[in-house]
Parts: C-alpha cells; sequence; structure tokens
C-alpha cells in the first residue's frame, strides 16, 4: 500500500527512530511501513495520522500498490 | 510479575523449565550421568536465548517479547510454519512406524493434540471475528443494506 510517511517525515525533518517511539513501534516496522512491505493495521494507521496531524485517507492510498 | 515487568524473560524461564522437566525425567529414567548433560545444555540454551532478546531487530524482539504488531505477525507465522512442519513430521514416522510394525501410539496422540488443537483453535478465535448475524445492529445493518 503506498503511503505519504516519508515524505511528511522528511518535510517536518523527523527521523524513523523518532517516528517509532512516537507509534510505539520499532524502527524497523516504520522502515517496512515506509517501503510498502506492510500494511499496518488500522489502530496503527490512525495513530500515523494522528501523529502527522492528517487523516488515513490522505497517508495511506489503497489503490495504488507499491512496485518493487 | 516478574515476567511482566521483564518480558524478556519470559522466553529462557520457559525454556529452563522446560529442559529441567525434560532433564529430571531423564534422571529419572537413565541417571544422573545422562541428566546432567541434558540440564547443561539447557541453561545454555536458556542464558542464549536471553542474550539474543537483547538484541536489537525483528529476532531480539520477537524473542525477547517485546514485539510490536509487525514482529509478532511475524511469530505467529513462523509458530504456525512450525506446527505444519511438526505435523508433517509426526505424519511421516506414524507412516514410517506402521510400514515397520513398531508402537504408533505416540505418533497417533501427537497428530490428535494438534488436530485437536487447531479446531480448539478455530472455535475459540472465531468468537474475535463477524458477531452473530441477529445480534442488535443486525436491523440496523439490514436497513444500510436496504439504502445502499
Amino acid at each position: 500500500m503506498r503511503n505519504r510517511i516519508r515524505e511528511q517525515r522528511t518535510a517536518r525533518g523527523i527521523s524513523q527512530r523518532e517516528v517509532a517511539a512516537a507509534l510505539g513501534v520499532s524502527r524497523q516496522t516504520v522502515i517496512a511501513i515506509e517501503n510498502g512491505r506492510y500494511s499496518p493495521s488500522l489502530p496503527l494507521a490512525f495513530r500515523i495520522a494522528q501523529f502527522f496531524g492528517s487523516t488515513v485517507d490522505e497517508m495511506f492510498d489503497a489503490s495504488e500498490e507499491v512496485r518493487t | 510479575m516478574i515476567m511482566t515487568r521483564h518480558p524478556r524473560l519470559r522466553a529462557p524461564a520457559v525454556m529452563a523449565i522446560g529442559g529441567s522437566v525434560i532433564a529430571a525425567a531423564v534422571l529419572i529414567g537413565q541417571g544422573w550421568a545422562a541428566a546432567v548433560p541434558v540440564e547443561v545444555v539447557t541453561i545454555a540454551a536458556a542464558i542464549g536465548y536471553y542474550l539474543l532478546g537483547g538484541r536489537g531487530g525483528d529476532l531480539g524482539a520477537i524473542i525477547g517479547h517485546q514485539a510490536d504488531e509487525r514482529q509478532e505477525s511475524i511469530r505467529v507465522r513462523a509458530r504456525a510454519l512450525a506446527a505444519q512442519v511438526a505435523g508433517l513430521a509426526a505424519l511421516a514416522g506414524y507412516v514410517i512406524e506402521l510400514a515397520r510394525g513398531s508402537a504408533v501410539w505416540p505418533f497417533e496422540l501427537f497428530v490428535a493434540v494438534l488436530a485437536g488443537s487447531f479446531l480448539a483453535g478455530l472455535v475459540i478465535y472465531r468468537a474475535g471475528g463477524a458477531g452473530p448475524a441477529n445480534g442488535p445492529d443486525s436491523e440496523h445493518e439490514e436497513r444500510s443494506h436496504v439504502v445502499s
């Protein structure tokens, strides 16, 4: 699932470690989500959206699959 | 109490207790000489597991019982794979022992426990799935379907 986490994170100058700490997940999980290798659960998706002051709809785009 | 405060101790403690039970069984059946190596290997494995649990990365988090949801899903899938392989191995053992004309009850017991726990899992975890069709929200759901 394509998402805008990396884009939002780099725009704010936040590290993956800081995002991970704020969301209560590991840095590896943040990396996996950013790369589209892992689709977060709904509660985590809401936490991500809340953290970036956005909505789940804006952060995630289910219609676009990441091409690896 | 200690386990909840120090989740990293959980897996090594289970391993140490399980290994000690096996060592006790070996002690009863075969004496000290056979039991001591089993206990030594158990303690070494428990220490190794504890050290692994302190490492960073997915493996450390999973073994140290500090996994997040992605790592937890990895653990669940790994356990499922282990159970499948154990089931297949038991089935293979059953067939081989059957052909040799040996006692097959240990394999029968293992396969029965595996099948029973699988069925129990279906019953238990089904409760976390869709609710009953005639629940309090069913009328609302039906209306929603009509509207949409």
